[in-house]
């Protein structure tokens, strides 16, 4: 079974999901005789080499990105579409994120293959054909998507594998795509983030705020927790709908399904969405007055108090 | 301007899931359904588009004769007419096949702009879009928050994880609606009782498994129960000891 992954770059080093992709190759060609291709999008890099060989690749293909990309930089939907095309894989596995599922939409149409995005594990079935676990209704029920067409291709939900080193000494390739046609969508420019913190997707860890905070001027509180932690910063959907914080950071069915190792929820209900939303996290702390909300009994650590001690209080201890 | 609304009737976000054992499907006995979230914006900037240029919005849907009562509600909301492809309850059909289905019916209505939510909350995919778009050779753009149309051009905006995108794609193209892209009327009496009269065209159709099979649905694992620590400040340095060593997350 020759599996492809996509190597996704995070501050010039490859991501966590990125390795976990590649673990998950490795152990669904393990004892087969098969291979692991890590897709880079950049020209090479010897520490990229390095790492990717370290979780278990043993091709490395860099694919021009120059060529690829206007500038400013379309996305690199078609330099990896048309290498895919042309190698055939059995499985293609990429860190799930919107761009991902575009290549996958692409990909799967093209190419007539199979697709599930967003998942949490893989396994073969009996007839050799990957079973992909993944949520669904909102992290409610859980789907077994039995993929049936070649390629298939999977988008992995981030911190759903932990990533395990096996040393290869990858062979390396180089791909230069041939783009004739001009690409229809422009892309006009892009508009820095302002702020220095973690996205949700990622994070390791998220203080998010509800209708608890009482006005909106209080998420500042929210922000300043967040940056005592590294942490990236959460809404409840109340909050968002109110207009007190952006929809990117709304977490939950309608916003963003999130999966940190800590997520420390303050005034936050736990309406069914939310809970839906934060389940897969590994530890998660909730701040409430009310003893009988439901995110208590979610939540690891939970302290029934008003959020206004608690949070300062964290925040001076944390600084300490 | 000719105008394609992509709807999808799902479970309500506060819904509890029961899953009917031994069929992998949920019961849809006491759930409440409803248009998803995300394609309330789509249809609404769908209508938004023909009130500046005039012409036509044509909602389509797949989905059960259940989901009729709630598709009633995109006449109300502004599309002029509805095409409802009556399909067996499967909500989580293989998106290759919805794509097809959808493409097959779109085709011949040749659309300047095809619209559709990010994704629908129940699969939570968001792949029907750019794979539709695909087969009917369209260019597409995901998410937008913003959007305004000229000279058949379409600016859009979209937030990403490097900021605030901003494209531009000419027509006819599909794009995908985010939260926020636009508010969502509330439709008056006047527009409920004028969308009784609004054509709705009715069409049986099978969604095979082309690409994917559903071999099981079942419900996550639960997450086993927590403590409550206290309820004043004195259990702070108490749950930062637990968040270090016991659970080891700082």
């Amino acid at each position: 079974m020759n599996i492809y992954t996509y190597i996704e770059m995070n501050e010039g080093a490859i991501s966590k999901t990125s390795a976990g992709c590649l673990t998950l190759g490795c152990q669904l060609t393990n004892g087969a005789d098969g291979k692991v291709t890590a897709i880079v999008l950049i020209n090479e890099d010897k520490t990229l080499v390095a790492e990717c060989s370290r979780y278990g690749a043993n091709r490395i293909v860099f694919i021009n990105a120059s060529n690829t990309v206007s500038n400013p930089p379309a996305n690199p939907v078609a330099g990896i579409v048309q290498f895919i095309l042309s190698e055939k894989p059995d499985i293609f596995l990429l860190p799930d994120n919107p761009v991902a599922r575009e290549i996958a939409s692409v990909l799967a149409i093209e190419n007539n293959g199979s697709v599930a995005v967003d998942c949490l594990d893989v396994k073969i079935d009996q007839d050799g054909r990957p079973v992909c676990r993944r949520p669904v209704y909102g992290g409610k029920a859980i789907a077994d998507l039995k993929l049936t067409k070649t390629p298939a291709i999977i988008t992995i939900r981030a911190n759903s594998v932990t990533p395990q080193e096996y040393i290869e000494q990858p062979e390396v390739f180089y791909f230069q795509p041939i783009l004739s046609d001009p690409q229809k969508v422009k892309i006009r420019g892009i508009l820095p983030l302002s702020s220095k913190r973690p996205v949700l997707n990622e994070a390791k860890i998220i203080v998010a705020g509800g209708r608890g905070l009482g006005a909106p001027e209080n998420f500042r509180m929210i922000e300043e927790l967040a940056d005592a932690l590294g942490a990236a910063v959460g809404a409840s959907r109340s909050i968002v709908d109110a207009g007190w914080v952006p929809q990117i950071h709304q977490v939950g069915q309608t916003g963003k399904t999130v999966t940190p190792d800590l997520y420390i929820a303050c005034g936050i209900s736990g309406a069914l969405q939310h809970i839906a939303g934060i389940s897969s996290a590994k530890c998660i702390v909730a701040i409430n007055t009310d003893p009988d909300a439901p995110i208590f009994r979610i939540a690891d650590y939970g302290i029934v108090a008003n959020l206004f001690e608690i949070i300062p209080e964290l925040i001076k201890l944390l600084r300490q | 301007m000719k105008i394609v609304v992509c709807v999808k009737v799902v479970p309500v976000s506060d819904s509890i899931i029961t899953i009917i054992p031994d069929k992998n499907i949920i019961d849809p006995t006491n759930l409440k359904f409803d248009l998803n979230p995300y394609d309330e914006y789509a249809n609404e900037a769908a209508v938004q588009l023909k009130e500046q240029f005039g012409g036509e919005v044509i909602a389509i849907s797949i989905g059960p004769e259940r989901d009729g009562l709630a598709l009633k509600r995109v006449l109300a909301l502004g599309a002029d007419r509805l095409i409802h492809l009556i399909s067996i309850d499967q909500p989580l059909a293989d998106p290759q096949s919805v794509a097809d289905i959808l493409a097959g019916a779109i085709n011949p209505i040749s659309p300047d702009i095809i619209f559709c939510g990010k994704l629908a909350i129940d699969t939570g995919n968001g792949l029907v879009g750019p794979m539709l778009a695909k087969r009917l050779d369209l260019p597409f753009i995901t998410a937008i928050c913003e959007i305004s149309v000229e000279n058949n051009v379409v600016k859009v905006a979209r937030e990403t994880e490097k900021g605030r995108e901003m494209s531009e794609c000419p027509l006819p193209c599909l794009l995908t609606a985010e939260k926020g892209l636009n508010k969502p009327r509330y439709p008056s009496l006047k527009d409920i009782l004028l969308s009784r009269k609004k054509e709705t065209i009715f069409q049986n159709v099978s969604v095979p498994e082309k690409s994917s099979r559903l071999a099981k649905l079942s419900y996550p694992e639960p997450r086993p129960a927590g403590v409550v620590l206290g309820n004043d400040i004195s259990v702070v340095p108490e749950l930062l000891r637990r968040l270090r060593e016991e659970a080891r997350v700082l």
